[in-house]
């Protein structure tokens, strides 16, 4: 059964031929009995017929010759100044390969999961403190190789004294971009986390003897990637917002912060 | 578009990429209406229209060596226009937009039309073809907010197909056709309510040489 509203929803469908037979009848039949309905179409249609007839406007002769002129005069410069008439831009065309959004996607995936792994060892209630392991031990070893005054200050100062807020707060943030980013949920924000997280640790360990200093700046590299792009919006759950967005434009403060952070 | 003007496009881009000025001249001479126009409609400016059409032709000039024939020359040339005509109308910020919303058709909530919707019949049609009316259409798609009226623009004056919309804009075919059907119900509404407050006032002041304007009066009481 169709109600009107459905019959409006077909409307373009229906005037292009592209609905099936049988939707195509069912809204015939209830054409033929609504007459609000009946009306709608020939007065959508007729809209639809008039704006196509604004096509016929022309453009003013004298605009033809200024173009004419105005092209010869810059092209003639151009040529003079001996720069090269095919100037190349980056265009996003020329940066990606079919495969680009996929890898992204598994990049994102690995990395999320690696930041996942990463907080199973942070273990609430005391994060390693009375055992010297896990988190405490790590903060020790911060604060004996330190790289910025201002980061070594902010963990002497800060962190150690309120060692278990900070235990808390440093498992709910890594779970946090291990979440979005393997799931591809407001995956940029957790790529904004990461990145600010990424450089917390880099601060707090590149120093530390055996630590692998490139790993750490990977991990703020691949940050960066997915601060740089949309990595959810492939294989992950943003894509929904991100089809519905495009959908339903303009929207709200809201729903434009969701596609910043999406 | 048809396969073989298509075709003879990419030819000129082709000899205009092996440096032959004239074969530019021609595409200018093929498209300067379209980008025109379609400046025009966004812009509402003939000056800033003109300047777009001048920068859009320069860039197309500069910039073709980027252009790959994977897509026809057609979409990347309204793609460069529609930008261009955008983003100096962002720059200006001066145009009144509609509430979309508020000309969509309105529905009980079993789904049938909350009031009786007249037919506007053939005068008003017959109209619309005509100066006043077609002044009134233009205006109505130019109250449209920019992501709806460029759609329609693209669409329905300029007569692309929704796929080819679709690759100007970037976006998807599905997008496209959502845009558009609510860029023309709100059209529909627009129209709609000039027709009836024409009717009110030909109904108050009866214009004895105008017989159809009386008639359509009495219907709309």
């Amino acid at each position: 059964m169709i109600v009107c509203r459905d019959g409006v929803d077909l409307l373009d469908d229906y005037i292009d031929g592209e609905l099936s037979p049988e939707s195509a009848r069912a809204l015939e039949q209830h054409l033929a009995g609504c007459e609000s309905c009946e009306a709608f179409i020939n007065t959508y249609r007729a809209t639809r017929g008039a704006v196509g007839a604004l096509r016929a406007e022309l453009m003013p002769e004298e605009l033809r010759i200024r173009l004419q002129s105005f092209l010869r005069q810059k092209i003639q410069e151009e040529q003079n100044t001996g720069r090269p008439s095919e100037i190349r831009s980056t265009s996003p065309s020329m940066l990606f390969t079919r495969s680009s959004p996929f890898v992204l996607a598994c990049l994102r995936i690995i990395y999320g999961i690696l930041w996942l792994q990463q907080a199973t060892w942070k273990v609430p209630p005391d994060f390693g403190r009375q055992a010297g392991d896990g988190l405490w031990f790590w903060l020790q070893q911060a604060v004996q190789h330190p790289i910025l005054g201002l980061h070594h200050a902010f963990l002497t100062k800060l962190v150690l004294p309120n060692f278990i807020f900070f235990g808390y707060l440093t498992l709910a943030t890594e779970l946090f971009i291990g979440m979005t980013l393997t799931l591809g949920v407001l995956s940029r924000l957790g790529a904004f986390v990461g990145l600010a997280m990424s450089i917390n640790v880099t601060l707090s360990v590149l120093r530390v003897p055996g630590e692998w200093a490139w790993a750490y700046y990977m991990l703020i590299g691949y940050s960066l990637l997915f601060c740089a792009t949309h990595p959810g919006r492939v294989l992950g759950l943003d894509a929904l917002w991100a089809r519905r967005a495009e959908v339903r434009v303009g929207g709200s403060r809201w729903a434009k912060l969701l596609t910043l952070l999406t | 578009m048809t396969a073989q003007e298509a075709g003879s496009d990419l030819e000129l881009v082709g000899r205009f990429k092996e440096g032959e000025q004239s074969a530019f001249e021609r595409l200018v001479e093929r498209f300067q209406e379209r980008v025109y126009r379609l400046a025009l409609r966004i812009i509402r400016n003939p000056q800033d229209a003109e300047e777009i059409t001048q920068d859009v032709f320069l860039t197309i000039y500069l910039k073709i060596g980027t252009f790959d024939a994977r897509s026809a020359f057609s979409t990347w040339l309204y793609r460069i226009a529609t930008n261009a005509a955008l983003m100096k109308l962002r720059r200006r910020q001066s145009a009144s937009e509609i509430a979309i919303e508020d000309y969509l058709p309105q529905f009980t909530r079993e789904g049938h039309h909350r009031l009786p919707v007249p037919d506007w019949g053939e005068g008003p049609e017959q109209h619309l073809l005509e100066q006043e009316g077609r002044e009134m259409l233009s205006n109505a798609i130019a109250v449209l907010p920019p992501d709806y009226q460029v759609p329609v623009l693209l669409r329905d004056v300029e007569g692309l197909s929704n796929a080819e919309v679709a690759e100007v804009l970037g976006v998807s075919v599905l997008a496209v056709k959502a845009r558009l059907h609510r860029a023309r119900l709100a059209l529909r509404g627009q129209l709609a309510l000039y027709f009836r407050e024409r009717e009110a006032r030909s109904a108050r002041l009866p214009d004895p040489s105008s017989e159809d304007a009386a008639t359509a009066g009495r219907g709309e009481q």
